[in-house]
């Protein structure tokens, strides 16, 4: 019998141990994620991205396509091991970059003005100051619309890396002896790696001063919303997204509005719905979800149509059908805040405003607008 | 003498079918324990299959061990498992070996050694996906463009895709899926200089050129109309030592199982044959037959 037993106590004692070392996470444990202090200067994962100090002042780091790209100061002899397209001179002196949060993490490290040349964005639909003024003295070159750049352009500004989501120009960007580092992952960046992307952008330019300090900055206001909204009595449904003409586009539950909304006491409807960012779901689902939602961001600026209530129904009979256009209310973006990714402390606490207003008394919103019934008649 | 009976104990342990049962009922406890982190952090554990185990272990493993030590134990369990099969299969096979003369035929002695064929290469297999994850070397995010061409240093080889072609969903009973991609398939051409070879990559149909393989991980563009992207696919490119081992682990865990389904057969047969043999024998005739010719 007693030889019986063994075994099995061995087995029991085992699976408790497993249980308490793997299994249980708290939630305070949840939101750290895969990100660990950021004092520590050890491996460091950021949702698809990493960051890894190989040797002294040498980094490698994983790209959004899980490429590998090792960082070293200028002078030093490339490392064995690598190909010639995977080393990267630090700091890196010129940068061309695709997406605005980007540009804005840029600016977050203090090298914007110093290392841009250029972006995907015309002059006029830029709202970043030190953008529009590179742009105005000819520093920073339009480099075509996102689908269709002119290499030659590209090739003229002569980047070391070019900060891209998309994958096409890679053997491009190569054949002209820059690195090609792509900034989206196949899922949507959680809140976490989206505080951290600091960390992956600023070893280019050794900047991980600024990126802590960043990285603070947005924690610290994190801290505060969880603090300021743990009491709030109500927790009003949030939906994140919009109907085009033939495709429903929503933000899931993993990308870091839908963990925002969890974290500020309410409840995201789409948080079931996991993937990429801007991820299609069905017409029906959206409408579903939106029966009982109270707050409805929509992605539609001014500038497509977002004026009021009314308009958005205008442009799209079946939205009208959602509660929050009926009885609830609706956030547009402004025009700045894809661009305002060094202000994200700001943009969170935004947010949190907005869903609990009673917990934010005379909060103005920096960042979106809230949507009035009918357009004021002209 | 006494060494003789303390290795002749040791080998029974690690055979011992308990034992089977201990590891596999912690490998449940153990998987039951690694779903919590394996869904909410898959950015962890994606990386093996690129970097392999041994870099991933000392990056992502050692790194997150609060997310990551369930994998650690599991695999400290399926070494475990490997050597508690083969020991108890090779103690069944040695058996069996030695009660050779008892079986009606050659043939059927063969095919009871079916289930030991099947634990052989499931080891095999094991041992294959370790060199795999121990020794692959992988070149990630390589794109190309239709018409266009990439070299790879090691091997060395030039990869051109010559068109690709890519299936829109054309039905009207699923409206969400209209004008998205479901199929893509990507005519390559490889040249090693000594070797050339065209063939159609595709979803689950990989191209082999030895020594690498050629994987499709994505395409673009995946949706006609909307936001408009510029044609490509995005493969990972393998040279996998370890494919050789699993592939023949397969192979021959598919003969075991074909010749274990083979002998269940034989042996229903058998029986069938004994019933019936049973039934058409009637001792009451014979009995007739006594008292008849009394």
């Amino acid at each position: 019998m007693r030889e019986k037993m063994f075994p099995m106590a061995i087995a029991l004692l085992l699976a408790v141990l497993v249980v308490v070392l793997t299994g249980c996470s708290s939630d305070e444990k949840k939101q750290g994620r895969t990100v660990k202090s950021s004092k520590d200067m050890s491996f460091m994962s950021i949702g698809g991205f990493s960051v890894n100090p190989i040797a002294k002042d040498w980094v490698e780091v994983r790209d959004g396509a899980g490429r590998t790209f090792v960082l070293i100061p200028r002078g030093e002899k490339a490392p064995e091991g690598y190909e010639p397209e995977q080393i990267v001179y630090t700091p890196v002196k010129r940068v061309a970059a695709y997406g605005a949060f980007d540009v804005a993490i840029l600016k977050a490290l203090g090298v914007l003005e110093d290392v841009l040349v250029g972006v995907t964005d015309k002059r006029e639909d830029w709202t970043i100051p030190e953008v529009v003024e590179g742009m105005d003295q000819g520093k920073i070159v339009f480099l075509g619309n996102y689908n269709s750049i002119d290499f030659e352009r590209l090739k003229q500004c002569e980047p070391e890396i070019v900060l891209t989501w998309d994958m096409s120009i890679i053997p491009m960007v190569e054949e002209m002896g820059a690195a090609c580092i792509i900034t989206t992952t196949p899922v949507a960046m959680c809140l976490n790696a989206r505080m951290h992307f600091v960390n992956f952008i600023a070893p280019f330019f050794n900047r991980e001063k600024e990126a802590k300090q960043y990285f603070k900055r947005v924690s610290d206001s994190l801290d505060a919303i969880r603090a300021t909204t743990r009491n709030a009595k109500d927790q009003p449904k949030v939906m994140w997204g919009d109907i085009y003409e033939k495709r429903v586009l929503v933000e899931p539950g993993n990308a870091w509005v839908g963990e925002l909304v969890g974290l500020a006491q309410s409840d995201y409807v789409f948080k079931d719905v996991f993937g990429m960012s801007c991820i299609e779901i069905s017409l029906e689902r959206f409408l579903f979800s939106g029966e009982d939602a109270e707050i409805f961001f929509t992605y539609r600026t001014p500038k497509s149509g977002a004026t009021s209530k009314e308009a958005l129904a205008r442009a799209n009979p079946m939205i009208a059908r959602l509660k929050p256009l009926k009885d609830g209310k609706v956030y547009s973006p402004l025009p700045h805040y894809p661009q305002s990714g060094d202000r994200l402390d700001e943009i969170l606490t935004d947010i949190a405003a907005i869903i609990h207003p009673s917990c934010y008394p005379g909060h103005v919103s920096q960042f979106f607008r809230e949507l009035p019934d009918k357009d004021p008649e002209s | 003498m006494k060494a003789f009976f303390k290795l002749k104990n040791i080998w029974a342990f690690w055979g011992h079918i308990n034992l089977t049962l201990v590891i596999i009922a912690l490998m449940v406890v153990d998987l039951v324990a690694g779903y919590h982190p394996l869904k909410h952090y898959p950015e962890l554990f994606a990386p093996i299959n690129d970097m392999g185990f041994l870099v991933w272990c000392k990056t992502y493993g050692f790194n997150y061990l609060d997310q990551t030590l369930w994998l650690f134990i599991l695999v400290g369990l399926l070494a475990l498992l490997s050597i508690n099969t083969f020991v108890c299969t090779t103690q069944r096979m040695g058996r069996l070996i030695k009660h050779r003369r008892s079986f009606p035929s050659q043939f059927q002695f063969v095919l009871r050694l079916s289930p030991h064929i099947m634990h052989y290469s499931m080891l095999v297999m094991f041992c294959g996906y370790l060199i795999s994850y121990l020794g692959a070397g992988t070149h990630m995010g390589k794109v190309l463009l239709p018409g266009k061409s990439i070299s790879l240093s090691s091997p060395a080889c030039t990869i051109t895709l010559k068109s690709l072609d890519i299936d829109y969903y054309q039905g009207e009973r699923m409206p969400h899926m209209e004008r998205r991609a479901i199929n893509a398939r990507a005519f390559l051409e490889i040249d090693d200089g000594e070797r050339q070879k065209s063939a159609v990559l595709g979803y689950n149909s990989p191209v082999y050129f030895a020594p690498i393989s050629i994987h499709l991980k994505d395409f673009a563009p995946e949706t006609k109309g909307g936001m408009s992207r510029n044609k490509y696919i995005h493969v990972i490119i393998k040279n996998d030592p370890g494919k050789y081992y699993y592939s023949s682990g397969m192979l021959f865990f598919t003969l075991g199982l074909f010749m274990y389904l083979w002998e269940k057969r034989i042996k229903t047969l058998n029986t069938k044959h004994t019933e019936n043999k049973n039934k058409n024998y009637r001792p009451g005739r014979i009995g007739h037959g006594q008292e008849s010719g009394q």
